[in-house]
């Protein structure tokens, strides 16, 4: 179960669980924001490799103009995992 | 403990739940649940996108023994798909040149101590180890 919060700013919240049941209509949301995005991750509580994709895809589509904020220890690791801890902009 | 679900996106929940009840049970720490959840979801929804079963069920079932947690995926009528063979993505490459896939299987290799899928009867039975003090 995910929760996708826009706010003001450019800044689109996710709370809960972005897993491969939410990566599709995520990243439907996401795709019709415009950037740059700051995705605010603080209440984010599980990412896997589905949802990784849709964090990939935005970038790509943004062109990069988009940072992660509040990312919780357990979805670092899985960022530095697939080797993309220094390349998404993550804060 | 089992859990029998349809094989389909939705049935993530009722594993996320699983999983939980898993842990409750058999005492084992909180810190376990996300290399849990993850590595379930990843060869769960690998058999949703490109398993090909004649059956609709998956059987899910976790099982504590002394420092391990052993988890099993078993389809039924099945045809041949052998997770532990999919290649290693290249997580070194720029950002620009990665393509989709195979990020999940590397997961699973990552937290798991054993990793083996065995194809007979066209029963498929994925097995994975995971260490409870890691």
């Amino acid at each position: 179960m995910l929760d996708i919060v826009i706010r003001s700013g450019g800044v689109v919240a996710l709370i809960g669980r972005l897993d491969a049941a939410e990566a599709d209509r995520t990243l439907r949301t996401l795709g019709a924001l415009p950037g740059p995005l700051v995705i605010d991750c603080t209440a984010l509580e599980y990412l896997s490799s589905a949802g990784l994709g849709v964090i990939v895809q935005t970038y790509k589509r943004l062109n990069g103009a988009q940072s992660l904020a509040g990312v919780q220890p357990h979805i670092r690791n899985v960022f530095m995992y697939a080797g993309l801890l220094d390349l998404l902009n993550i804060t | 403990m089992l859990r029998s679900v349809a094989r389909r996106m939705e049935s993530i929940a009722p594993l996320v739940d699983l999983v939980r009840e898993f842990l409750s049970h058999e005492r084992l720490p909180e810190t376990m649940e996300y290399d849990l959840q993850l590595v379930i979801e990843e060869l769960f929804s690998n058999l949703v996108r490109h398993g090909t079963s004649g059956s609709d069920r998956v059987d899910v079932s976790l099982d504590h023994h002394g420092d391990d947690v052993v988890l099993e995926l078993r389809e039924f009528d099945a045809d041949r798909f052998d997770p532990t063979t999919v290649p290693a993505p290249d997580t070194r490459r720029p950002l620009v040149e990665r393509e989709p896939g195979g990020l999940g299987i590397h997961f699973v290799r990552i937290r798991s101590r054993a990793f083996h899928y065995d194809w007979r009867g066209r029963v498929g039975t994925t097995t994975v180890t995971l260490e409870t003090r890691r």
